[in-house]
């Protein structure tokens, strides 16, 4: 059996410490990363992103959801094993903490894509099929609950394969910016979820149409909810924005198919979404295309972690060869692409880089990236200290500092 | 990935070869039209548009594969799969332009680098008794194509689980028409897989096993060969010992065992005819009442 021909070839020193709280049992792996020449791409390029860590592809699978850490440097993902559900922290020198918030009986094979956030107090929430967690890093303390069973979206479901009408796994999740709510979204269902912190209730969000599907959620700085919706019965073009405060709702109609999958706060009252035609729009609902570089590639594989991002005020996308950071205020398609600044992704899946069995005995040299293309992202985020954070090749985190 | 279509044979074969060469501590390939080096592909493809496929696969390990291919089980890669296809889209998947996919299926074994036209090697590592699920696409407007595997969902040996690739009903991200994967594990829980989208919403299915192997072997045909592997399912699209039908979903959105008419003739490596006795044809290595 040969191995497979990327990865972790990075020395790396591993402490694990057992934390037990509250009848948990929490393992806090850190891990230093050492600077590997192959995977230290186009060394004196700024703009070059750097692979940091790559999960342990023999136990985990790809990497599930990626977010920013909204109070610093880092990022936060979630992975699985078949026994384990993962949440990690990575920092920008590649060192990891990682806590198995869903072990032995309580493990959860996701049934649905998921959804991980991240509040403004720096715990952590996932959402896997019916269950919600919370984990508060700095005790290690998990707590659960299970999430109402949501009434069925017909027009949804008469698209799934016979095993899946009456499952409703959690898509995307958002915390409010006072940390008091979690609004949830799930598959084929008619309704968003709203968690009540403080109290432990559910309330339920109706979505606006029958064949309405919430594909992704975000809270703006002043807590009015977007719910970016895909109309099943209407042919599913994923082109419309719910948005609620305080009771008063609205809906903006997006200009490209396929945006509300992408919706990200923008400032203190309005969102930016789409992933390859983005827009901004306002609490109330209007709408302002952006001018773009021309060339955001969004997500054709993938996910839902938001493949567009805002950094330093910029906006950042997905393109073919990594990411581009522009203006979001650009005036015209040439001015955005003149002020675009690419990052460009390390080549971790190279021809000289194939496995054979010189590499599975580990006597091979790291060999030379010369010659290998960079690899398209499938993740994206941004972290509140100016770095762009993505995942490459399904397993390998890559940073870098916005412009 | 092994690129598997047709247009792309020859020279992802010379790309293969070149790639063996590069290994100091891989033996040359033997010369021969099917022999080291050559990419096996017994396929079975729809001719209908499809919007989705349910069905099941069973563990690779099986000494007989799909068609006559025999799997020597010498830890080489060794996939099956289920596939939605895109073909001639109006726009670029990959450097060739012809294709898109989305792929869900098991396997063994690793792949090597063929990067003929893309990026993209598949991780079906082997764990022992257990082969990993694994999900690959390329689609519209990307170079790259993407191949996960998901080594906390896996199938034992000997031993078949449903798969899913449909249509979702609507729009992903970038705007095309999105397919979902899902495979239900060992423990009967339903998987996700991954999110990926097409051009169409309906095109063409396939099913097919693959080898690739470094050893000289004979030419495969995609002919029944027995035992049995067993895609089917039963009418409800669900897996069980006595069910060996495969389930499609048409462009109306209904899913029903596939009774067309596909035929097994002049089947060769790097060509896929449909086949003739469907839907037992989708059963090798598999219970069959009848036989086939």
């Amino acid at each position: 059996m040969r191995t497979r021909p990327k990865d972790f070839r990075r020395g790396w020193k591993v402490a694990v410490a057992a934390l037990s709280l509250a009848g948990v049992i929490v393992v806090v792996i850190t891990v230093q990363h050492r600077p590997s020449p192959l995977l230290t791409a186009r060394s004196g390029t700024p703009s070059a992103a750097e692979v940091v860590y790559s999960v342990p592809q023999l136990s985990y699978s790809p990497i599930q959801q990626l977010v920013g850490d909204p109070a610093g440097a880092g990022a936060w993902f979630w992975d699985y094993t078949k026994t384990e559900d993962t949440v990690f922290h990575v920092s920008q020198t590649g060192s990891v903490q990682s806590w198995p918030v869903l072990t032995g009986s309580d493990y959860v094979g996701a049934s649905g894509s998921s959804g991980l956030a991240v509040a403004n107090d720096g715990t952590v929430w996932l959402g896997i099929n019916s269950t919600l967690l919370r984990l508060d890093p700095s005790t290690s303390q998990v707590q659960t609950w299970t999430i109402p069973t949501a009434s069925d979206n017909a027009a949804a479901e008469s698209f799934m394969p016979p095993n899946m009408v009456g499952m409703h796994p959690v898509t995307s999740i958002a915390v409010n910016p006072s940390d008091t709510a979690v609004a949830i979204a799930e598959e084929n269902a008619n309704a968003v979820e709203i968690f009540d912190v403080t109290t432990g209730n559910y309330s339920s969000l109706a979505l606006p149409s029958q064949g309405d599907i919430a594909v992704a959620l975000a809270y703006s700085g002043d807590g009015t909810l977007a719910v970016g919706l895909s109309n099943i019965s209407a042919g599913g073009s994923a082109n419309q924005l719910l948005l609620v405060s305080n009771g008063s709702d609205s809906t903006a109609t997006l200009p490209a198919a396929g945006s509300s999958w992408s919706t990200a706060p923008e400032g203190s009252n309005s969102f930016i979404v789409g992933s390859v035609t983005p827009s901004v729009v306002s609490e109330t609902g209007q709408t302002t295309t952006l001018a773009t570089p021309g060339n955001l590639l969004g997500s054709p594989i993938g996910n839902s972690s938001a493949p567009l991002g805002i950094v330093n005020g910029n906006s950042v996308g997905i393109v073919s060869s990594g990411v581009e950071e522009f203006p979001i205020g650009a005036s015209s398609v040439a001015a955005a692409a003149a002020a675009a600044t690419t990052v460009q992704m390390p080549a971790v899946n190279c021809p000289s880089n194939v496995a054979g069995s010189a590499q599975q005995s580990g006597t091979s040299s790291a060999g030379s990236t010369a010659g290998c293309a960079a690899p398209t992202p499938n993740m994206l985020a941004t972290d509140a200290a100016g770095n762009i954070w993505t995942v490459i090749d399904g397993g390998s985190i890559a940073v870098a500092p916005a412009s | 990935m092994i690129s598997r279509h047709p247009g792309r044979s020859a020279v992802t074969a010379l790309v293969m070869t070149l790639s063996l060469l590069l290994l100091s501590s891989t033996p040359a390939s033997a010369s021969g039209t099917c022999s080291s080096s050559t990419y096996y592909e017994p396929a079975q493809t729809s001719l209908a548009s499809y919007q989705g496929v349910v069905g099941d696969l069973t563990d690779p390990s099986a000494a007989q594969l799909a068609g006559s291919l025999s799997n020597d089980n010498d830890g080489q890669h060794q996939l099956l799969w289920f596939e939605m296809l895109n073909e001639n889209p109006e726009g670029s998947c990959g450097a060739d332009q012809t294709e898109c996919w989305q792929q869900v299926g098991v396997g063994m074994g690793t792949v090597e680098w063929s990067g003929s036209d893309f990026s993209c090697s598949s991780y079906a590592s082997d764990q022992g008794s257990t082969y990993n699920v694994y999900y690959e696409g390329i689609g519209p407007g990307a170079d790259d194509c993407y191949d996960y595997s998901y080594t906390g969902i896996s199938i034992n040996e000997d031993s078949a689980i449903p798969f899913d690739l449909f249509y979702d009903g609507g729009v992903g991200g970038s705007g095309y028409p999105q397919f979902d994967g899902e495979v239900t594990d060992s423990s009967g829980t339903l998987r996700h897989v991954n999110y990926g989208q097409l051009y169409y919403s309906t095109d063409h299915v396939k099913v097919a096993s693959e080898e690739w192997t470094g050893s000289t072997s004979t030419c495969v045909t995609a002919t029944n060969g027995s035992p049995y592997q067993n895609f089917g399912t039963d009418d409800g699209g669900n897996w069980s010992s006595g069910n060996y039908k495969m389930q499609l979903e048409d462009s109306s959105g209904s899913w029903g065992a596939w009774t067309g008419s596909p035929n097994t003739n002049n089947a060769n490596p790097y060509w896929y005819d449909p086949l003739a006795n469907s839907p037992a044809d989708f059963q090798t290595n598999g219970p069959s009442p009848s036989g086939l």
